[in-house]
C-alpha cells in the first residue's frame, strides 16, 4: 500500500504536463508540417561502409555542421522512416527497450525514458533520465522538452503512438519496433546498431543469440519432429491465455526443440481447458510478470503458488506434463524480451535434461549480464523449478 | 400462451376488487403462468444438455453422450478415459455453473429492479461489479502487499477473496449511508453510482500504477469467464443461490407491494424500510459471490427479469421462478457460444451474454402486448 502512494505521488507531476503537453503540442503540430515535409525527401541512402564507425567517436559529432547522413529504414510497422545521422537523443515509449539500448551500449544517449524504467533498480544508472511514458500514457510535452531526434515506440499494445501528427510537429521521428519475438529480434537489433552506428556491439548481440540457437539445435541433431515434446504455454494474462504462431509466445518454444500446442492458434488468445487436457501436453511452460521472477525477486513463494495453481487444475491435473511435474516458470523478461535466449535455453534444458545436462542456463544468464549489461550485477531468481529452487 | 385480459390486475395486492368472473380469470392466467414456467423448463434443459455434449475437445456428441452415461452409472472400468473426465471435471461444473451464476445474478437483479423501483438497476448497480473488480485488480497487481494479509491461500482464491471483500465493503457502505439516512430508492441509486465510480477510479489508478503483464491478466478478469468454474466454487454459489431463492420466494408478496408503491406496501403491514435494505442485501451478497467467482458477468442481471415480466407479468410469485430460469438459459448459451464458435478458443462469456440476451429481448419488445414496468 505504501509503496502505491508513494509511486502516485511521484506520477502526479507526469499527468499535469500530460494535460498541459496535449494541448500545446497540438497547436505546435500544425506548425511544424512543413518542416517534416521538407525531411521527409529522398536522399541518398548512405552506404554500408559509411555507417560503420566505433561508438567512441559517436559522442563527439554532436556540433550542427555534422554529417547529413540519413538512412532510409524500414521498422517492423513497416514504416519506411528517414533518419538523421548520427543519432544522439533517443527516448523509449516502452519499457522493454532500454534493455537493448544497454545491450548496445547507447543508453548515454537516452533523454526520455519510461516510468516503469525510473523505478527499476536493474537500471539504477537512467533512473534521474525523465519520464516521458508510462503504461499507459505518453507526456507529449516531457517529449518536446527531451527534444529526442527519435522515439523507439512499440508495435504492441503498450507504448504504441497514434498520435504521430504530434510527433511529427516535433521533428520527432517514431520507429516502432516489437523487441517481443524472436523470430523478429535479430533484424531489430541489426536496426538498432545501423540506426545508432554501433553494429559492432549489435552483432555480438545477434552473434550471441545465433550462438545458442545453434548449440541447442546441435544438440538436437536427430530428434524427430513426432519426439518433440508438446508443450502448452500459458501466458502472464493466466487461466489458458497462449499464442499461436507471430504471437510473442510461440518462437521460443520451437527454438528449444519442442512442439508448441498452439501451431493452428491465431494470435493471442483464450483457450477452452478440455481442448488443453485433450492436446495432452507433455510440458506447460507459464509465463510470469516481473513481481513473481526476476531481478528483485529473492523468494520462490509467488512462483510456487502460480504453479500449484496450474498443477490442481481439474483435468489438467491429469495431463503428461502435471503427472510428472513439467510445469515451469519463466519470466517475461527473459521470454518475450531481448533476453528470450535464455529463456529458450531453461526451456531446451527442461525439455531435454539429458541433452544438456552441462549446460547451466543460469551459467548463460550471467555471461549475458555481464557481456550486455555491463556493470550489474547478476542477480535474483529466473525460472521455477530448477535445482536450485 | 398468456392472456391478456385488460381487466386483470397485473400486480396482485393493487386493491382492485376480482369482478364478474374475475376469479375464474384469475385462476386461468394463473394456470397459464405455471405452464409458462413449466414450459421454460424445456429449453433450460435441452440447453444444458447441449452444453454437456459440446467443447473445444474433438470428440463428437455421441462420444460425449456415452461419456455422461458412463459418469452416471460409474462404468468407465479403472481407467477413466479422458472425455469422461471433461465431460464430469471440466463441462458438468462449468454448465452447473452457468445454470446457477445465471440463477444468481437474474435473481439479484430482479430483487434491485423491484426494491429500487427502477427498470435500469441491475445486480451492478450498487457499484458491486466495480468493487469486485477493484478486489481483483488489488490481488493481481498489489499482489505480494495482499499476500502478507492472506497467507498462504493458492493464488485464483486470493483473487476471489479479495473481489468479494471489496464486493462486501461497497455495499456495506451504501446498506449503512441508507439505514442512516431516510431511504428512498432514488438516493439507494444514487450511492451505488457513486460507489462505482469511486471504485471504477480506483480501479484505473491501481491499472495506471500496474505493469502490462498485470494488466492483461486484469483485463481478462474483467471479461468474465467460466473457465473458473470448480466444484468447490459450484457447492459455494449453490448454498448462497439456495438461501436466495428460499427468502426470495417468501418475500414474493411483499415485493409485490413494494413494486407498487411505499404507501400500498406499508398499508399492507410491510416493514418497507426493513424489507428494501434485506432484499438489496441478500442481492449483493448473490452477485459478490457470482462476480467474484466468475468476474462480472454483464447484463443477464438486467435482462431476465425483463424478460420474465414479458412473459408472465409482474406477480412476483409467477416472476420468480421465471426469472430464475432465464437468467440462467441465457447464461448456458452464451456459454456455449463462447466456448464453440471460435473452439479451441474460447471468447469471453461476458461478451456473448448481451448477443444472446439482446435480440431475445427485441424479439419479446416486438411482441409485447403492454407494459410491464
Amino acid at each position: 500500500m505504501f509503496s502505491m502512494f508513494s509511486l502516485r505521488r511521484r506520477r502526479r507531476p507526469v499527468v499535469v504536463t500530460l494535460v498541459l503537453g496535449l494541448v500545446l503540442a497540438a497547436c505546435a503540430g500544425a506548425a511544424d508540417d512543413a518542416a517534416t515535409d521538407a525531411a521527409a525527401s529522398p536522399q541518398d541512402e548512405v552506404s554500408e561502409d559509411a555507417l560503420v564507425s566505433d561508438d567512441d567517436t559517436n559522442d563527439e559529432t554532436t556540433d550542427g555542421e555534422a554529417s547529413a547522413e540519413t538512412v532510409t529504414v524500414t521498422d517492423t510497422a513497416a514504416q519506411t522512416l528517414e533518419i538523421d545521422l548520427p543519432v544522439e537523443r533517443v527516448a523509449i515509449l516502452d519499457s522493454g527497450t532500454a534493455d537493448v539500448l544497454r545491450a548496445l551500449g547507447v543508453l548515454d544517449r537516452l533523454v526520455g525514458n519510461h516510468q516503469a524504467v525510473v523505478e527499476d533498480s536493474f537500471f539504477a544508472e537512467i533512473a534521474d533520465v525523465p519520464a516521458v511514458a508510462t503504461h499507459s500514457e505518453i507526456s507529449f510535452e516531457a517529449l518536446a522538452e527531451a527534444q529526442p531526434d527519435l522515439v523507439i515506440s512499440s508495435t504492441r499494445a503498450h507504448g504504441v503512438v497514434t498520435d504521430n501528427e504530434i510527433l511529427a510537429g516535433l521533428d520527432i521521428v517514431d520507429l516502432k519496433l516489437s523487441l517481443r519475438q524472436p523470430e523478429l529480434m535479430k533484424q531489430e537489433v541489426a536496426l538498432l546498431g545501423q540506426i545508432f552506428q554501433v553494429e559492432e556491439r549489435a552483432q555480438e548481440l545477434i552473434d550471441f543469440y545465433d550462438r545458442w540457437e545453434t548449440e541447442i539445435a546441435q544438440r538436437l541433431e536427430g530428434v524427430t519432429d513426432e519426439e518433440r515434446p508438446r508443450v502448452f504455454v500459458e501466458y502472464h494474462a493466466g487461466d489458458y491465455a497462449t499464442g499461436g504462431p507471430g504471437s510473442r509466445f510461440y518462437e521460443q518454444v520451437v527454438l528449444a526443440g519442442g512442439n508448441n500446442l498452439s501451431v493452428d492458434i491465431d494470435g493471442e488468445v483464450q483457450v477452452d481447458p478440455e481442448w488443453v487436457a485433450e492436446q495432452d501436453p507433455d510440458v506447460i511452460l507459464r509465463e510470469v510478470s516481473a513481481s513473481t521472477l526476476g531481478y528483485d525477486v529473492t523468494s520462490t513463494d509467488e512462483a510456487e503458488q502460480v504453479r500449484d495453481e496450474i498443477m490442481s487444475r481439474p483435468v489438467i491435473d491429469a495431463t503428461t506434463a502435471v503427472r510428472n511435474g513439467a510445469v515451469y516458470l519463466v519470466p517475461t523478461n527473459i521470454y518475450s524480451r531481448p533476453a528470450y535466449i535464455i529463456g529458450v535455453l531453461y526451456l531446451a534444458k527442461w525439455l531435454y535434461p539429458d541433452r544438456f545436462d552441462d549446460l547451466d542456463p543460469d551459467e548463460i544468464h550471467r555471461e549475458y549480464v555481464e557481456t550486455f549489461h555491463p556493470g550489474i550485477e547478476h542477480q535474483g531468481i529466473w525460472a521455477y523449478p530448477t535445482d536450485r529452487s | 400462451m398468456r392472456t391478456t385480459s385488460a381487466t386483470d390486475p397485473d400486480v396482485a395486492g393493487t386493491g382492485d376488487a376480482p369482478v364478474n368472473g374475475g376469479v375464474d380469470a384469475y385462476r386461468r392466467r394463473h394456470r397459464g403462468r405455471t405452464r409458462t414456467v413449466l414450459l421454460l423448463l424445456v429449453p433450460l434443459v435441452l440447453a444444458s444438455l447441449w452444453a454437456l455434449l459440446v467443447g473445444g475437445a474433438s470428440h463428437g456428441m455421441r462420444e460425449s453422450w456415452d461419456a455422461l452415461l458412463a459418469g452416471l452409472t460409474g462404468s468407465g472400468g479403472t481407467e477413466v478415459d479422458l472425455i469422461q473426465r471433461i465431460v464430469w471435471q471440466l463441462r458438468v461444473p462449468r454448465m452447473a455453473m452457468a445454470v446457477i451464476g445465471g440463477m444468481a445474478l437474474a435473481l439479484a437483479g430482479m430483487l434491485m429492479q423491484t426494491v429500487l423501483r427502477n427498470p435500469l438497476a441491475s445486480p451492478y448497480t450498487l457499484g458491486i461489479a466495480s468493487a469486485a473488480s477493484f478486489g481483483a485488480a488489488f490481488a493481481i497487481i498489489l499482489r505480494s502487499s495482499v499476500l502478507t494479509i492472506w497467507g498462504n491461500v493458492p493464488y485464483d482464491w486470493i483473487i476471489v477473496t479479495n473481489a468479494f471483500v471489496f464486493a462486501f465493503i461497497a455495499t456495506a457502505v451504501v446498506y449503512l449511508l441508507a439505514r442512516v439516512q431516510r431511504v428512498t430508492p432514488e438516493t439507494i441509486v444514487l450511492l451505488g453510482i457513486a460507489m462505482m465510480f469511486l471504485f471504477s477510479a480506483l480501479t484505473a489508478l491501481l491499472q495506471y500504477l500496474g505493469d502490462p503483464d498485470q494488466m492483461a491478466e486484469l483485463a481478462y478478469w474483467m471479461f468474465g469467464s467460466l473457465n473458473r468454474a470448480t466444484w468447490t466454487k459450484l457447492a459455494i454459489t449453490a448454498a448462497v443461490g439456495l438461501v436466495g431463492v428460499g427468502l426470495a420466494s417468501r418475500w414474493t408478496w411483499d415485493l409485490n407491494a413494494l413494486m407498487a408503491d411505499d404507501d400500498t406496501a406499508r398499508s399492507a403491514g410491510i416493514d418497507v424500510s426493513r424489507r428494501r435494505l434485506q432484499a438489496l442485501a441478500l442481492a449483493s451478497l448473490l452477485t459478490a459471490t457470482v462476480v467474484s467467482f466468475l468476474g462480472p458477468i454483464g447484463f443477464i442481471g438486467l435482462v431476465a427479469p425483463h424478460l420474465g415480466r414479458m412473459l408472465v407479468g409482474a406477480d412476483h410469485r409467477a416472476l420468480l421462478p421465471t426469472s430464475l430460469l432465464l437468467g440462467a438459459i441465457v447464461l448456458v448459451l452464451a456459454d456455449i457460444a463462447a466456448r464453440t464458435l471460435a473452439a479451441p478458443v474460447t471468447i469471453p462469456v461476458g461478451i456473448l451474454t448481451a448477443f444472446v440476451g439482446v435480440p431475445t429481448l427485441m424479439f419479446l419488445m416486438m411482441r409485447r402486448t403492454k407494459e410491464h414496468w
